[in-house]
């Protein structure tokens, strides 16, 4: 057994970097994230449509499992940009859930229990502490979205002579697409934790923000003739910012700029939320 | 290192504000704080709380200035942070965490190495008493334990000043009398200052060797209780029976300063060539029977009942 001294005495010893303690805040959040089951199967679920996606790279470059399997190479996914779009696409729903399940666990346990005096006391700013919870769900949201397709791309450009030098720019495309998805996911889902401040309602309100206030808008733009649903339907605004990072034709009505636009307004508005949430005290009415 | 020495001033406010909204909280604070432990008086509502979330950075100051441990709150929080412990009056901790994991997050938070943060987390908890009980998850303590829980949380970067505000919250007399015992062991190692927010005066009585009394958002006294209890050693409380109630004017004529005058209980602040033999003599002379008499000093509950009569009083 350790024997551990039992008086108090000062500290005069190192310390760690002062802007780096949002990693302290990152690490435990991940941790906590990582302790639940559900998280883990989350995980482990997300990677299948993966492995589909390296089967089929796969497939392309060996004409002998393709004659065992009895394939044709036209039957198969074309690995091209829209190939490594619907892979994005996919690893969305698995990032969306992740950050729903463990979103606002990582946040609410510290409201619950007034944890923010003792975070914000010590040498750590409001910033740091929302920038350390979303760096956690953010770790998270990129190991099933722009990790993974990174490494297909890197699986293809390994097995296709010549392919990367003509599609190098999938590597930003796929990037910059990934992390305005785990920007917003993360952003929203912890303003909302913020603000219902109870784990179960939380969640149920960040599944509900991204379709049913879109239905709402549907249904409100029946009566006054309008199309603002659409810049508010998460999917299509994805999409809308996607198809030229991917070089693909455009396919729904809202253009780049407006899907660009609804994504700025929404992070604005939550990390707005979120820094006047998170603080120290609050008067007690 | 820039560590003040120990007659330099801990806390030193100048015409210090601070406003909430459009009320003002804390008015025209001017004090300079020296004491190892610094209690904090006042009744509710009198900005005790507000006083010490703005030397943490909580709140913005409005007015004038403060300097802790040499710093200026305002401009050098993340300096002071790092020296400062804090624990607040409420319930605080990180629900699902046991005790060590929660006591070494706020010690990494602080700027402690991972492994240093690990093991000073274990020293605080068996310094706190809850050695035993550090793996479970801090929502299954008692009051008492998250009460010392938040002081072992406060401790682990071993601060070089600490906040405890309200400290003896909720606990039992046993469990009180621990946590007294605690923060004086702190202060008498001498390498942490103390400030103490309460309205129990015997627990700032007991802990504290000098006062900031606040009332309505400003300072109603600061006392250096030390000196007080050296300047009321002459301090004699009598309990009379009989005479013509002629005994005050009496001993004042000796030049005894009567606090407090009643047919039957005198307070009496004896100069140094008056004696009890003296007010014997007096009584004597005045057919008074003294059935009592105590020496005992000023209590703070004397300083603070004075410091709020004078406040209502002032205009």
């Amino acid at each position: 057994m350790a024997v551990h001294s039992h008086v108090f005495h000062p500290y005069g010893g190192p310390r760690t970097a002062p802007r780096r303690r949002w990693m302290v805040i990152a690490r435990y959040a991940l941790g906590e994230a990582l302790s639940q089951k559900k998280t883990i199967a989350l995980l482990v679920v997300s990677a299948f449509p993966l492995l589909g996606g390296a089967v089929v790279i796969y497939l392309h470059h060996n004409l002998e499992a393709m004659k065992i399997l009895n394939l044709q190479v036209a039957q198969l996914l074309p690995i091209d940009a829209k190939f490594f779009f619907w892979i994005l696409s996919a690893q969305c729903w698995p990032a969306f859930l992740l950050t729903a399940s463990t979103g606002a666990r990582v946040l609410v346990n510290d409201f619950r229990d007034n944890a923010l005096p003792l975070y914000l006391s010590r040498p750590l700013t409001r910033v740091e502490y929302v920038l350390g919870k979303a760096a956690a769900l953010a770790t998270l949201t990129s190991l099933v979205t722009w990790v993974p397709s990174l490494l297909l791309i890197g699986l293809q450009a390994s097995l296709a002579e010549g392919w990367f030098a003509t599609h190098w720019w999938l590597v930003p495309a796929v990037f910059l697409g990934a992390w305005s998805a785990i920007a917003l996911f993360a952003l929203v889902c912890l303003a909302v934790a913020a603000v219902l401040r109870r784990r179960a309602v939380a969640e149920a309100a960040f599944v509900a923000m991204f379709f049913v206030v879109p239905m709402i808008a549907r249904i409100i733009d029946q009566f006054l003739h309008a199309r603002w649903w659409i810049r508010l339907f998460v999917p299509a605004i994805f999409e809308s910012l996607w198809t030229p990072l991917f070089r693909l034709p455009q396919s729904n009505e809202l253009s780049a700029g407006g899907a660009l636009i609804s994504l700025t307004v929404a992070l604005v508005l939550a990390a707005t939320i979120l820094l006047r949430r998170v603080k120290a005290w609050e008067v007690v009415r | 290192m820039d560590t003040p020495a120990i007659a330099d001033a801990v806390i030193t406010l100048q015409g210090f504000g601070v406003r909430l909204g459009k009320r003002w909280i804390l008015q025209e604070l001017n004090a300079e704080l020296k004491g190892r432990s610094i209690g904090l008086l006042g009744p509710n509502g009198a900005g005790k709380t507000t006083l010490i979330h703005t030397l943490l950075g909580f709140h913005k100051v409005d007015a004038g200035s403060a300097r802790m441990l040499g710093h200026d709150v305002a401009r050098e929080r993340r300096q002071l942070a790092a020296q400062v412990g804090y624990m607040p009056e409420r319930d605080a901790f990180v629900a699902g965490m046991t005790g060590i994991h929660f006591v070494r997050l706020m010690g990494e938070l602080a700027g402690l190495p991972p492994q240093v943060a690990l093991e000073r987390a274990h020293e605080a908890l068996f310094f706190v008493g809850l050695g035993e009980a550090r793996y479970r998850t801090v929502d299954t303590y008692s009051q008492g334990m998250k009460q010392m829980a938040k002081l072992a949380q406060a401790l682990v970067h071993g601060p070089r000043l600490l906040f405890l505000d309200e400290p003896t919250n909720g606990l039992d007399p046993g469990a009180r009398q621990r946590m007294l015992d605690l923060v004086k062991t702190i202060r008498d190692r001498g390498e942490t200052r103390i400030v103490l927010s309460s309205h129990l005066l015997k627990d700032v009585e007991t802990v504290c060797d000098e006062v900031v009394v606040l009332k309505a958002g400003r300072i109603a006294t600061v006392c250096d209780l030390e000196a007080e209890r050296r300047a009321n050693q002459s301090f004699l409380e009598l309990e009379l029976r009989g005479g013509n109630g002629h005994f005050a004017e009496a001993a004042a004529r000796l030049g005894c300063e009567c606090l407090v005058h009643n047919k039957r209980r005198l307070k009496l602040l004896l100069p140094p060539q008056v004696g009890v033999r003296d007010l014997y003599a007096i009584a004597a002379e005045q057919g008074v029977q003294i059935r009592r008499l105590q020496a005992r000093r000023d209590s703070l509950e004397d300083i603070f009942l004075k410091a709020m009569e004078e406040r209502d009083g002032s205009p």
